[in-house]
């Protein structure tokens, strides 16, 4: 008993000369830390004071509430930014009002456009956004309100188990076919839309979450999941399949194309040294514009669907009316 | 408690796990935990601003303000340093290295 009790001392003695001594080391080195970050950044202190951020505490959330109403007044969109561009074949859809894609309830009511007014909405809500990034909630908001309005379908940043991609837009590039089955060949992917899939090939190993449904393969598309913040969490389990509305940001650069289709999410990739944050299959290419189809490369903004399941058939390309 | 914009990129998670799993008082390794976060907060905060325009530091810091988890913020640096993100990930790496050696000594 005695033996047991200095014992139980001298461990507890030797596991606080151990804290203190780790603590001692680390707290030398954070305080060289703060002095460097002081002298090199000088104007930094006084910004950061400015904007009462407390670095060492960032985890703890923002420490300035502000947002929730910078967001309540940014979720309203200046008309001029979202007129919608009257085209040839206009007469035989509603005429949106200027002010249609404004969120709130000053204006509830339900817009629908053809295809190019929708392309023309696409690509000002994605105007100056870059080459890659996440959607600003203005622009997700603006998305979710037009696509719920033409498809009646709800699209969102995050699955409905809260995985979120670290893009929400960006390049994508050309996938390979990717087997269906054990002993697939190229050859089996012959089609309409893909005359040459013997030059596309066929992926030597299965797509990350195994073989694909023939019809699904068709019209899946690829994603960095593992570049996203949830990668490897709960939230990142059962992503096979997952439903994405895939919409092409018209550009100049690819002729000013639009698709949008429903895919699911099949395969993780591309890498992250191609440049590109996407890949769609090779049938993709075929409804993507010529010039996105010669580059096989074109900029797409993709986002989850919740709370809808699509059957095989209904995947590919969507009829804009 | 929120993750840091920068979180996925370092392995902030290895270095907390360094103290949580030490034979430690909870209260010690909680004091040990904070360091930590601090260290790499005032690092990668300060690597940012090395390697980014000076005209857009309080940009960056504003969106710190608003929501210091807000991964946009790294497509925001982006945009000004095309390799940022591999920058942080190598500070990362340092800042991690370094921690193993205090706790190791």
């Amino acid at each position: 008993m005695k033996n047991e009790l200095l014992d139980y001392l001298l461990n507890k003695r030797e596991k606080s000369a151990r804290f203190k001594q780790i603590h001692n080391n680390l707290k030398i080195h954070h305080e060289n830390i703060k002095k460097s970050f002081h002298v090199t950044h000088k104007h930094a202190k006084k910004l950061l004071h400015k904007h009462k951020v407390l670095l060492g505490s960032l985890r703890h959330g923002a420490v300035k509430a502000a947002a929730g109403a910078a967001l309540a007044t940014s979720l309203f969109v200046s008309p001029a930014h979202t007129a919608p561009v009257p085209t040839n074949n206009a007469a035989s859809v509603p005429e949106p009002s200027k002010t249609s894609l404004m969120i709130g309830p000053q204006n509830p009511e339900k817009v629908t456009y053809n295809k190019d007014q929708f392309a023309e909405q696409i690509k000002n809500i994605m105007a100056n956004s870059g080459k890659e990034g996440k959607l600003s909630d203005t622009q997700l908001a603006q998305i979710q309100k037009i696509v719920k309005d033409q498809f009646g379908i709800d699209v969102s940043r995050t699955t409905d188990s809260g995985f979120s991609l670290l893009h929400n837009y960006g390049y994508a590039g050309a996938e390979q076919h990717v087997p269906t089955k054990p002993g697939d060949t190229a050859a089996n992917h012959v089609s309409k839309e893909e005359p040459l899939a013997i030059l596309t090939g066929l992926t030597s190993g299965r797509a990350a979450y195994g073989y694909i449904n023939p019809k699904r393969e068709k019209y899946y598309f690829t994603a960095q999941t593992f570049r996203s913040p949830n990668f490897g969490t709960s939230a990142s389990k059962g992503l096979e399949g997952q439903p994405y509305l895939v919409m092409q940001m018209p550009t100049p650069e690819n002729g000013n194309s639009f698709f949008i289709a429903l895919m699911p999410l099949e395969e993780a990739g591309p890498g992250v040294s191609t440049g590109k944050v996407f890949g769609l299959p090779p049938e993709a290419w075929y409804f993507a514009g010529p010039q996105a189809g010669r580059s096989r490369k074109t900029q797409i903004i993709a986002l989850p669907i919740n709370g809808q399941s699509f059957n095989d058939d209904q995947w590919g390309p969507m009829e804009v009316k | 408690m929120n993750k840091v914009f920068y979180h996925y990129l370092v392995p902030l998670d290895d270095s907390v796990a360094l103290i949580e799993n030490a034979e430690l008082l909870e209260k010690e390794k909680e004091k040990l935990i904070d360091i930590i976060h601090s260290i790499y907060d005032h690092k990668i905060v300060e690597i940012i601003l090395n390697n980014i325009p000076i005209d857009h530091h309080e940009r960056f810091i504003g969106m710190l303000a608003i929501n210091p988890a807000d991964i946009e913020i790294i497509s925001y640096l982006k945009s000004h340093n095309i390799e940022i993100d591999n920058i942080i990930q190598n500070t990362g790496k340092e800042i991690h290295q370094e921690i193993i050696a205090m706790i190791h000594i």
